[in-house]
Formats: C-alpha cells, sequence, structure tokens
C-alpha cells in the first residue's frame, strides 16, 4: 500500500494477482503496442482493400444517426449497444476508424492473454505459442477488424473470465469486481454476452470444493449474486429506461438484432442448429476441448463450468443473440487459454501441444468449414489487395 | 493538617513487596507471580500489582512512603492552595506527579510527589517554584484529580476554545467565514434570480448538474473502492510483527472512552476492555464523563472498574460534545500513544499492538492509523444489515483505496490510535465540530501530515432504531459539511498544501457525500414524475437529454453503490447480507431525510450535539456481558 504502514504478505498462490507481466508499466505498454502494430497494419490494409466492413460500418451509422440533443426520446431506441456505440460515436474515422480501433485493442487482449499465462508459471515460450494458437488464426484478425463491437465484447469477456476464475478459486474480491464489472460492460457491448455472465454465475457453484456445509452454500449464491449483478442491473436498467422512454421493453435490441426471438424454424428445430452449430465451432478449439478433458480428469464439477459457457453460447445462438461464428470460435479460443490448468502431465502437454498445432492447422485449412465469411475476407485480403501485386 | 501528623515513620528500606507481605497485603504466590510480569515487562512492581487488582492503590503508596521514610498526605480531605499553581503547568506537573499542597509556617511549601522523594527531585521543583519546599507522598491518582480540580477552568478552557484560539479557521465555531458568507449570499441571489428569469432553463440546469453531480460523487467512491479492492491481502500488521513486539518495549498507552448517559452499556466495556492483550500496568484508561451524569457515574463504580481506569468528570458548559470530552483527556493522557474507542466497542485485542507496529513502520509524520469498524449486531433487523453493508466496504475498501491514493481520510468515530504529541501539536479535536474525527483526519492532511489504516477491526453496536439512526446521521452529514466549510475556507491555500489531487479528492468525499444524499430527493422525484405522466410529457418542458442523463445517473450510481455494498460484505463473509445490498436506494432514502435535517441544523442549531443512544440492540449473543 501506499502509506509505509502497511506492507504486502499475499499468499504464494496468488503471486499472478499480486505481480504483473512485464513487471513496469512501460514494459506493458511496450507489449500491447507491438501486439498491436501488426493487427493496426491489418485493419490499415484491409480498409485499402476490402473497404469498411458491414459490422463496422452498420454501428458507425447506428452512432451518427443519434440525435441525442434533440427534444425527442425516441433515439433511446437506437443506442443498444451503448458502449460500442457511444465508442463510435467518439472515435474518429468512422468504420475504418473502428477497424483502427479493434487492431489497437488486440494488444491489450495479447499482454493480458500472455500475462496470465506466465504468472501462472507457463515459461514465456510455452505462453507466446498458445496466445500464438489463437491470435495468428485468420478469424481472430477478422473479428480485430471487421467487428469493433464482438472484438470489444471479446476483451471484456476474457477480462472477466480471468477475474471470475480468481474470484472463485482464491475468492479475491477484487478479481470478483472484475469479473462482474466485466461481464456488466460486455453485457452492454452485445446482448449475447449476458449469458457468458449467467454462464459465469453458475460456474461459481460448480468450481469451489466443499459444497455441503450450509455456509459453504450461502457463499456460492453470494457468490453467484456479485457476478451476475452488474449484467442484470445494466439489462434491466436499459430495459426500463428504454420502456420509458419508447414504450418498448425490447425495440433497442430488435432493432439492432432482428433475428432477436424469433426461433426461426421453431423452438426446437432453432435449438438443435443453434447446438449443432457450436459443436461445429468447436472444432476450430481443439485446445478447448483437451482442456476441459484435462479439468474433468481432476475435478468434473470444474468441467461442468467450462460447459456451462459452451451452453451459454448455444443459449445466445437459440435465441437470436448477436453472435457471430467467427466471434464465437476466437471467444471458446480465449476461454481455452484461460481454463487451462497451469500444472499438466508430461502426457497432457504432449496432446496438449499436439492439439495447439492442430487448432493453427485447422484455423487456417478449415476456413471454408464453416467460417465463410472469415475465408471470402481473407481470400479478398490476400488476392487483390496491395499484396497480390 | 492531619497529613502532616502522619503516623510514625517506620525506618526502614525494605523491597516493596516484602513490606506488602509482612503487612498482610499480598501472598508470596502474587509477589512471585508480579516478579514473573516484571520481568517480562520492566514494569514497577507497585504499577504491576495495581492494574491487577492484587494491592489497593492507597496500599501500595502508603508502604512506598514508609519505605522512603516520608510522610503520607491524603489530598482527597486536604485543600490546596490554589495560589501556590499560578504560572505553574499543569500538563509538565501531571507527567512529573507533584503539586504544590500549601505553605507551611516556616515560608517553605509543602509539595505532593507520587515519585520517590530525592534530593535531586526536591531541589528540582523548589527551583520551579523559586521557594523551598518540602516533599510528601501521594498517590498518582491524587495527583492528577488534584491537578484536573484545581485547572479545571484551564482544562476546560484549553478543550473548547484551545483550537480556535491557536487558529481560527481550522475551526467549526464559526459556521462560514465572512468571504464564504458573501459568496454564499451571492450564489443563492444569483440563484434566486435565474429561476424568476428563467424558471424552466434554470430547473433544466439544476437537474443535469444534481444528476452529473450524483453520478461523479459516486463514481468517485466506486473508483476508490476498487482501488482499495487490490489491497486486500495487504495485511496492514502481521501476526508475526505482533508476536515479536517484547512487552519490555512497549510504551504507555492512553484509552479515551467518552461516555454520555450509557450506563446500560458500561459494564460490558469494561470487559471488552479487560480482553486487550496489553500489559494492564501500561494502560491508562480515562472514562470521560459528564459532570451531569450521574448514572452513567454510578454505572461505571458500581462495575468495579479495574485501577487501571480513571473516571474523570469533564467540567461543565457548552458546548457540551464529544470533541470537547476528548480534548479533557487529551489534557490529562500521559501514554505516548493514544485511541479513542466508544463504550459499546470491542476491539480485537491485538489492535493496540498492531498500531504500535503501524507507527513502527512509518515516518513521524504519520500522526494517526485508524482501525476497521463492523458491527456485532449485524443480523438484528433490516437496519443494522444495511448499516454493515455501508461499514464493510467502507472500512474495507474505501479507506484503503483512500490511503493507497494517498488522499485525505476521515477518521471514523473510534478506533482512531494516534501518537499523543502529533496530536496534541495538531491542536486535538474541534469541540464545536460535530464530526470531530473526520474533521481531524482532514486537518492532518491539510498540515502535511498522514493518516494510515490497519485491517484490525473494532466491532460496534449498529444502530437498531430508525429515529436513532437519523439523528446520528444527521449529526455526521451536518459535520461532513462543517469539515468542508471549514477547510475551503481557503481553497487556494489548501490547493497549495496539499495539491490538486488531495483538494479534489477531499470535495468530492466529504463535500461530495451530504450532497450526494441532498441530490436524491430530487432525483427520485423527477424519477417518480416520469412514471406517472410519463416521460414524453415532462419533454415538453425539459430537454429529452437532460431528462435520460438524469433518470440514467440515478440508475448507475444507484447499480454501483449496491455493487460495492454487496462485495463489501462478502469480503466480510457475511454471505446472507449480500442481497440486501438491493435495499441501498431505500437506504440512502433514509440519509436523505437526515441530510435535509442536518442542513437545517447547520443553519440554525450549528454547534448541537444529536445524541446516539446505544446498548439498544436485543441481539442477546452479542452482548457478552449479559449472562
Amino acid at each position: 500500500m501506499a502509506s509505509p504502514a502497511t506492507s504486502l504478505h499475499a499468499p504464494t498462490f496468488l503471486r499472478w494477482r499480486t505481480e504483473r507481466w512485464p513487471r513496469t508499466n512501460l514494459g506493458r505498454w511496450l507489449v500491447r503496442l507491438a501486439g498491436a502494430v501488426p493487427f493496426v497494419g491489418m485493419a490499415d490494409l484491409a480498409n485499402a482493400t476490402t473497404g469498411p466492413s458491414t459490422a463496422n460500418d452498420l454501428l458507425h451509422h447506428q452512432a451518427a444517426s443519434l440525435h441525442w440533443a434533440s427534444g425527442q426520446l425516441g433515439w433511446v431506441a437506437h443506442t443498444y449497444p451503448p458502449v460500442t456505440v457511444a465508442v463510435a460515436r467518439l472515435f474518429p474515422g468512422g468504420a475504418q476508424g473502428l477497424a483502427i480501433a479493434g487492431g489497437l485493442c488486440t494488444g491489450i487482449l495479447i499482454q493480458l492473454t500472455i500475462e496470465r499465462l506466465m504468472l501462472r508459471t507457463v515459461s514465456v515460450l510455452s505462453a507466446v505459442l498458445l496466445t500464438a494458437a489463437v491470435v495468428l488464426a485468420p478469424a481472430f484478425s477478422f473479428v480485430a477488424t471487421q467487428d469493433f463491437s464482438a472484438f470489444l465484447t471479446l476483451i471484456l469477456l476474457s477480462v472477466a473470465l480471468t477475474g471470475l476464475l480468481d474470484f472463485t478459486y482464491n475468492r479475491s474480491t477484487e478479481s470478483g469486481f472484475i469479473a462482474g464489472i466485466g461481464f456488466g460492460l460486455a453485457t452492454m457491448c452485445d446482448l449475447a454476452a449476458f449469458s457468458f455472465a449467467v454462464a459465469g454465475a453458475l460456474a461459481t457453484f460448480f468450481v469451489a470444493p466443499q459444497a455441503k456445509a450450509v455456509r459453504e452454500i450461502a457463499r456460492r449464491r453470494a457468490a453467484a449474486t456479485v457476478v451476475l449483478f452488474p449484467s442484470a442491473a445494466a439489462l434491466v436498467g436499459w430495459a426500463f429506461l428504454q420502456w420509458r422512454f419508447t414504450g418498448s421493453w425490447t425495440r433497442s435490441f430488435t432493432s439492432t438484432d432482428p433475428g432477436l426471438f424469433r426461433f426461426s424454424g421453431g423452438l426446437w428445430f432453432s435449438l438443435v442448429r443453434a447446438a449443432s452449430s457450436v459443436g461445429h465451432d468447436l472444432v476450430f478449439t481443439p485446445v478447448l476441448v483437451i482442456a476441459v478433458v484435462v479439468l474433468y480428469s481432476r475435478r468434473p464439477a470444474s468441467a461442468l463450468a467450462c460447459l456451462a459457457f459452451v451452453g451459454c453460447a448455444i443459449v445466445d445462438l437459440w435465441v437470436g443473440a448477436p453472435l457471430s461464428a467467427p466471434a464465437l470460435v476466437v471467444l471458446l479460443g480465449v476461454l481455452a487459454l484461460v481454463l487451462l490448468p497451469a500444472w499438466l502431465t508430461p502426457t497432457e502437454q504432449v496432446v496438449l501441444w499436439g492439439c495447439v498445432a492442430l487448432q493453427v492447422a485447422v484455423s487456417y485449412g478449415g476456413l471454408h468449414f464453416g467460417l465463410t465469411p472469415v475465408a471470402d475476407w481473407t481470400h479478398r485480403l490476400f488476392a487483390s489487395g496491395p499484396l497480390a501485386h | 493538617m492531619t497529613t502532616v501528623a502522619a503516623p510514625p515513620l517506620v525506618r526502614r528500606a525494605e523491597p516493596l513487596g516484602t513490606s506488602l507481605i509482612e503487612r498482610g497485603l499480598l501472598t508470596h504466590a502474587e509477589l512471585e507471580w508480579a516478579l514473573g510480569v516484571q520481568r517480562g515487562t520492566g514494569s514497577r512492581l507497585g504499577s504491576i500489582l495495581i492494574a491487577a487488582g492484587l494491592v489497593r492503590r492507597l496500599d501500595v503508596y502508603r508502604v512506598l512512603s514508609e519505605s522512603w521514610n516520608c510522610p503520607f498526605i491524603d489530598l482527597t480531605v486536604t485543600e490546596i492552595d490554589r495560589t501556590l499553581l499560578a504560572n505553574l503547568d499543569p500538563h509538565r506537573m501531571a507527567a512529573e506527579l507533584w503539586i504544590p499542597v500549601y505553605r507551611l509556617a516556616d515560608g517553605s511549601v509543602l509539595i505532593a510527589t507520587a515519585e520517590r522523594p530525592e534530593r535531586g527531585r526536591a531541589q528540582y521543583i523548589a527551583a520551579s517554584l523559586g521557594l523551598p519546599v518540602r516533599l510528601v507522598a501521594t498517590t498518582d491518582w491524587d495527583i492528577r484529580r488534584a491537578i484536573g480540580q484545581c485547572f479545571a477552568e484551564v482544562i476546560l478552557d484549553e478543550a473548547t476554545l484551545g483550537l480556535w484560539r491557536r487558529d481560527e479557521d481550522h475551526s467549526a465555531r464559526q459556521v462560514l467565514s465572512t468571504v464564504q458568507g458573501v459568496v454564499a449570499i451571492a450564489v443563492l441571489g444569483i440563484t434566486a434570480e435565474a429561476f424568476l428569469i428563467a424558471p424552466i432553463g434554470s430547473t433544466v440546469i439544476l437537474s443535469a448538474v444534481i444528476g452529473v453531480g450524483f453520478l461523479v460523487s459516486v463514481l468517485f467512491k466506486f473508483i476508490v473502492c476498487m482501488v482499495g479492492s487490490r489491497y486486500e491481502y495487504a495485511e496492514s500488521v502481521s501476526k508475526q510483527e505482533i508476536d515479536a513486539l517484547a512487552d519490555t518495549e512497549l510504551p504507555l498507552y492512553t484509552i479515551l472512552v467518552p461516555a454520555y448517559r450509557e450506563a446500560n452499556v458500561v459494564g460490558a466495556l469494561m470487559y471488552n476492555l479487560s480482553r486487550l492483550e496489553y500489559p494492564a500496568d501500561k494502560l491508562e484508561i480515562l472514562l470521560l464523563l459528564e459532570a451531569d451524569d450521574d448514572e452513567t457515574r454510578q454505572a461505571a463504580i458500581a462495575a468495579r472498574p479495574p485501577e487501571t481506569v480513571t473516571i474523570v468528570t469533564i467540567p461543565p458548559g457548552q458546548p457540551q460534545t464529544k470533541p470537547k470530552a476528548c480534548n479533557v483527556g487529551l489534557f490529562l493522557a500521559r501514554g505516548e500513544f493514544l485511541v479513542i474507542y466508544d463504550a459499546e466497542d470491542r476491539p480485537e485485542p491485538d489492535q493496540l499492538k498492531a498500531a504500535l507496529v503501524a507507527f513502527g513502520r512509518a515516518d513521524e509524520r504519520q500522526v494517526c492509523v485508524q482501525a476497521a469498524l463492523n458491527y456485532f449486531n449485524a443480523g438484528e433487523n433490516a437496519l443494522t444489515k444495511m448499516f454493515t453493508l455501508e461499514y464493510s466496504f467502507w472500512f474495507d475498501y474505501m479507506l484503503p483505496g483512500l490511503e493507497a491514493m494517498q488522499l485525505p481520510i476521515p477518521l471514523g468515530g473510534t478506533s482512531n490510535h494516534f501518537r499523543t504529541d502529533a496530536l496534541r501539536r495538531l491542536g486535538g479535536w474541534d469541540p464545536f465540530n460535530v464530526t470531530e474525527d473526520a474533521d481531524l483526519g482532514i486537518r492532518s492532511a491539510a498540515l502535511g501530515e498522514t493518516v494510515g489504516v490497519i485491517s484490525s477491526t473494532t466491532f460496534e453496536e449498529a444502530n437498531s432504531a430508525y429515529g436513532n439512526f437519523i439523528r446520528q446521521r444527521s449529526r455526521w452529514i451536518k459535520g461532513y459539511l462543517q469539515t468542508t466549510l471549514v477547510h475551503l475556507r481557503h481553497p487556494v491555500e489548501l490547493v497549495r498544501t496539499t495539491g490538486w489531487t488531495k483538494t479534489i479528492g477531499f470535495a468530492l468525499l466529504v463535500g461530495g457525500t451530504p450532497l450526494s444524499f441532498l441530490f436524491v430527493p430530487p432525483l427520485y422525484l423527477l424519477f417518480a414524475i416520469t412514471m406517472i405522466i410519463g416521460p414524453q410529457s415532462v419533454a415538453r418542458f425539459f430537454p429529452g437529454w437532460v431528462l435520460w442523463v438524469s433518470i440514467a445517473c440515478l440508475i448507475i450510481g444507484n447499480a454501483m453503490m449496491i455493487y460495492v455494498s454487496m462485495m463489501g460484505v462478502f469480503k466480510r463473509r457475511r454471505y446472507r447480507l449480500v442481497l440486501w445490498a438491493l435495499a441501498n436506494p431505500l437506504y440512502w432514502l433514509l440519509h436523505s431525510i437526515a441530510a435535509y435535517k442536518a442542513l437545517w441544523q447547520l443553519v440554525f442549531k450549528p454547534h448541537y450535539w444529536e445524541k446516539t443512544e446505544h446498548g439498544l440492540t436485543s441481539d442477546i449473543a452479542a452482548r457478552p456481558d449479559l449472562p
């Protein structure tokens, strides 16, 4: 603490929360910058070759069309998701600017991911390779530069998941704050994030040991409440505001995502289709699959927590929340790195590295297998851009 | 006089312990025990025996007087010649334990002393008086009591007006300075004129200011809490450090317990203080009682307090406030360190030692460390639950956050540990400020001193009655308003002394807290109007964005306060209280009632002390004093 009256005596298992990587502020920003530069370059290249992305363009127009200072109140119906709309309104350069902003944000995600792995006693090389397995995938570049809203959500969910793990295992309320606020802000970036907040709350029930004691059950309920509250408050608060100002509880959600709660093809069919789609996306994230298997072999309940997130992704797709396949693939990849146990047996390590290689291979080789927008974008980027000449 | 005609002296110089055994006042086993303690603490045998209650103070000093070959004088039945006290410093006499009694026929002065009457001491006192002296023995308690009585007016004057005389601007005796008065009138005048000329425009601007002001105030608290949460594993003092303290090195520690009309809890106080892990002979407990409070005095005597407890009667006079009583205690305190506890407090047993470790590690600029406060009757009713939610986030997140950000810390009402000398240098407490503790914390920062936080907790009784709560909160909020006005008398100087960050932090915390409570009802009103007649109707008069921002600020602000409250009790592992945080908006409404009462009192009764009743708890399990 700042005062000399205080010293730090954190338990050693918490070193990853009390230490940072790199240790200095300057070092961390240099890593972020180094991580961001290629993606900013890619965003610039994409702007020059493929033009502004549809998602970023829509977001930009949504932000630009708001007349918040007018006497009418109907504009409230067009402001969801408010966080990304606000960023889009404030960040200059329109859709191209949002692509650059996404590129800049990648540095933060890369540094946070490597830091998290490093401070869980993973070597630098392994941490970089594991992160690279997610970051170097075309889907990652696509989301970062083409869908700012989804990418911001992804970063916030990544921060929230890290916090959730520390909060649940180590009972750190600072991490509880981070998890809750991360989920809450993510919900204000993308409606699909709310289900992940619900999954986070459920995870608090699955992860901690010794559930029989009455006090422990009370603790889990309380933990679930503090994880879920910011998201629930944000969603309910927003719904309330739009109800009072537009007369509808859902107008701003449905105006952004017309497919919401439509269940095209019927409830059952849309559920099967959503499950199939997520199962399909898991092919792109074999590291997550091995992480779940390893977790299951050690503590089955933890694997259930992990599966709760996958289940919530299915629910998102089922209800029609705006969760694109590339964004989901990247999210599952990040989730794998968050949940990967710190200590692996030699056999597990061999399998893990095999899965990492497979993930990299699939991320390039299987683009046409379910990630068509990414494949198209990659093709246009490298076939018709300056690199082709 | 009776004292001069003392019993015939037994001219022996036997050790005190042996003399006491010979007189049947002590057993061999008790002496062995006391000698064992003496080896551990290095204290005087007499102090150990008195503190342990093995021998009466009077008996110890009577035996000592015999071994010193010196007559004993009973000051409780002897009239002191006050003309001898002119130009003498009561502080010095209390510290050196002597007092002139009267002139003898030979022109010399009889001096009562509680220290060995050696030749050098006699010469020193004679030089101080400028007269020949003759020493007689008495008890330390008699000397302090006599000084208290003889210098009552001086003590009262110092306790009441000392700070004001030294530094008028740091005292809340005057609510507004001349410049502040002029500014206040000008602001009120301009506001009134604006409402007359453009009522709708003025209302719109005021609404926007209130909405944003509320959010900024809450956001500041939220950010500080987030910073504070980063230090939840930072132990201010470790168990090992406390264990490493040797009893021989422990200094005399003074505990001030101001109490008024608290006869029902004074018994519990004795029990709670007896649990402190600190050598009894190195404790000085001053129970500060008002002159008109016979009930508490009788209850305290009936509780048979140990010899370490001294009941001090505060001389009557206005203002009759806790800080005035504390200033009297400070005047009499002998300890190198000093702490304040309320009568119903239950400090963790090792708290004094934890504070010493913290002081030992800090530099001299650190004048105070604040222990955390929490409640022992949290589950009693809705109000005590909300109180616990609030205190948990305040002491576990806010104060560590303020400390980490090096912002001024408004002290809590109890469990503030001070370096006694530094506290005297600061001028003690302001008896005209009804949150004298918060004011002292801010004054420390304004004068370049620092305040730290320790993780040790004192458990208090949460207010369980709504009327009592409103009274207590109105006093706290009025005190925050007083403190804001006092420290903003010279804003430029404040910025120059403490810097922009601390000044803004102070303004947002101490000034922003009452303002946010005052802002809540207008925001709720606007909210209710939009609910009843619909926002489109309101929007005819208000720009839509003002309405929208005001309500959004209300929702976001409340959500943030709910969240930090949830986290606070989660950290305290009071899991069943987490959902109670949802009731925070209603709790804030209670604060708003108190805030408007405080505002009214600031104008009409600025120094009135709203008394908080203690001992109302029906939580039997929480009352260790009950069978």
